[in-house]
């Protein structure tokens, strides 16, 4: 009886598959620890005032570190040199790539691999030679260890993943929208204004909220290009934690984490999935 | 001058105006297009260019410092340890990929935290993934205190630098192979699976047979991903291992400091070419193996 043949083969995988789906319980849990474990130090230390090492929790709790922090100028003016940056490159890498990643999704054009595969050489090179590279460069011409050589560095090796979500962004508009409006009468400039930009404002802030971050985290090319004036907040990170003052880098780090944890809330919740891949898949 | 004159030129200006038009627009919007392009190449890939040029400056010829560095026993130690931990992390990243996407591919609820969770270790930068690990593992850290609270009877060896870097790139890299692989995974029509089953194939061989072979473009590109990044950070080494754990991009930064700029472009240089030659050959080899596209 072929019939009886497939229950008797269903029944046969059925405990596998229950085991199966056990021990994939079990991985995930295992997982999250693995990922969550270094962050709830990280987190700990920060507020712990004494911790030794029998103890799984800190004996004695306080908020000293993040003071320590703020109360010295240094701090403080790192923090705002680095959101300075960062607000700055976001600005420019966006709009700057805005016209890129509309073309480059929309038109074919001639050299379009060409294109490609310049943004991809950041990809593939090791982000070491283009910051040794821009080093030499920059004392060359001036720009060590200044404000704009930091701010134009951010921005050119932020632009090809800027340039690739809102590529994605666009693509997942529909084009039949825009040719509506033009063969209503609209301009292409209108259009693209009153049409496509309303459109695409989900992927364009995600692409900005990107090139934000990425400018605030930024910390190879920085360390390479500058230090001695200009400390962003992960420069100042490392000096800190070199000095080995364990506590004070881990109360740096959490600042430091507070807006890639609501980046990633947004993303979760707002985003679509092929913007969120161009945006993370990529890098 | 033709005998419908007014007319003609009528037409004439009404092409040549839309003509024009439309050639301008294309125009602009090509030249808006340079101010990106020239902010990308001034600062990001002529620094690569400048690179690879000064690679083969030196007054005792092209190819002294390439020479220099393949005859250094240390400095080919530090390649091929480099070339070890991308390659150890890619592996381990892809044995937690794979259950870890098959998990993603179901519905559950709090599938989202579960989503949220497995995507943090991308948002979280690189010296700060170090920094955390390596307080973490240090010894008398948490997790000695943990293995003492839990296991008192067993004494947890010490971790080395080395073993400690492979972790922290795993942590911080594996979930771009695994939103990878979900993704790959998504793309599979559940059909041919079911057809391998209602033909007569267990679930281990369908899983072997039909879904691995159309998984491995997306676990390739995974992958060659991690090994890259993992091969070419630089901070997370700086932060386990100060100056004394020596990676390629270590040594750059090191000869850089020092001066030695033509030593630390060859490095640079090699470190490049050695990686991408490795991803070339490592995805030509799998695809051939599954006869994958």
């Amino acid at each position: 009886m072929p019939h009886k043949q497939y229950k008797h083969r269903v029944d046969k995988w059925r405990y596998v598959y229950r085991l199966g789906a056990f021990a994939l319980k079990i991985f995930i849990i295992g997982l999250a620890i693995f990922i969550l474990l270094p962050i709830i130090v990280l987190a700990l230390y920060s507020v712990s005032a004494e911790w030794n090492y029998p103890n799984i929790l800190p004996q004695a709790y306080t908020l000293e570190w993040y003071e320590y922090l703020f109360k010295y100028e240094e701090g403080l003016s790192s923090l705002i040199l680095s959101l300075e940056v960062a607000i700055l490159s976001t600005l420019i890498a966006v709009s700057v790539s805005l016209p890129v990643g509309y073309i480059l999704s929309r038109w074919r054009i001639k050299g379009r691999s060409i294109i490609e595969s310049l943004f991809l050489t950041r990809l593939v090179i090791p982000v070491i030679v283009i910051a040794v590279g821009c080093a030499t460069i920059f004392m060359r011409i001036g720009l060590h260890d200044s404000f704009l050589g930091i701010l134009l560095a951010h921005v050119a090796n932020g632009l090809p993943f800027t340039i690739w979500t809102l590529e994605a962004a666009f693509e997942s508009l529909d084009p039949d929208l825009e040719a509506a409006a033009r063969t209503l009468g609209a301009s292409p400039i209108t259009t693209f204004f009153r049409i496509t930009l309303p459109l695409a404002a989900p992927g364009i802030i995600a692409g900005s909220i990107f090139m934000f971050l990425y400018s605030l985290d930024e910390f190879t090319i920085t360390f390479l290009i500058s230090g001695v004036r200009y400390k962003t907040l992960p420069l100042r990170l490392y000096s800190v934690l070199e000095y080995g003052y364990i506590e004070p880098a881990a109360a740096t780090s959490i600042i430091l984490l507070i807006p890639s944890i609501i980046y990633l809330i947004l993303v979760i919740r707002f985003m679509k999935p092929e913007v969120m891949q161009a945006g993370f898949g990529r890098i | 001058m033709p005998s419908n004159f007014p007319q003609n030129l009528k037409l004439f200006l009404l092409n040549l105006f839309l003509k024009l038009r439309f050639t301008y627009g294309r125009f602009l919007a090509y030249v808006s297009m340079i101010p990106a392009f020239a902010l990308f190449i001034a600062f990001a890939f002529i620094p690569m260019v400048y690179s690879f040029i000064g690679s083969f400056q030196a007054p005792q010829g092209a190819l002294y410092w390439y020479g220099y560095v393949f005859s250094n026993p240390r400095l080919i130690r530090d390649l091929l340890f480099t070339i070890a931990v991308g390659f150890a992390a890619a592996t381990i990243s892809f044995f937690i990929s794979i259950p870890a996407a098959l998990i993603l591919r179901k519905n559950f609820r709090g599938k989202t935290l579960v989503h949220a969770i497995l995507m943090f270790p991308l948002v979280v930068p690189e010296l700060i993934a170090g920094y955390s690990i390596w307080l973490t593992l240090m010894p008398r850290g948490l997790l000695y205190s943990l293995a003492n609270y839990i296991l008192p009877w067993i004494t947890l060896p010490e971790l080395s630098d080395e073993i400690k870097l492979i972790i922290a790139c795993t942590w911080k890299y594996f979930p771009i192979m695994t939103l990878l692989t979900a993704a790959g995974w998504e793309g599979i029509d559940p059909d041919l699976e079911a057809a391998a089953r209602t033909l007569g194939a267990s679930p281990i061989t369908t899983f072997f047979k039909v879904t691995l072979p159309l998984l491995i473009p997306s676990l390739i590109s995974g992958y060659v991903l991690v090994v890259l990044r993992a091969a070419g950070q630089f901070s997370i080494t700086l932060v386990i291992g100060g100056a004394r754990l020596t990676t390629i991009p270590i040594d750059v930064w090191y000869q850089y400091n020092l001066m030695n700029l033509n030593l630390a472009y060859t490095l640079a240089v090699i470190l490049t070419s050695v990686m991408v030659t490795l991803v070339i050959i490592f995805t030509k080899v799998l695809r051939r193996l599954y006869h994958a596209p």
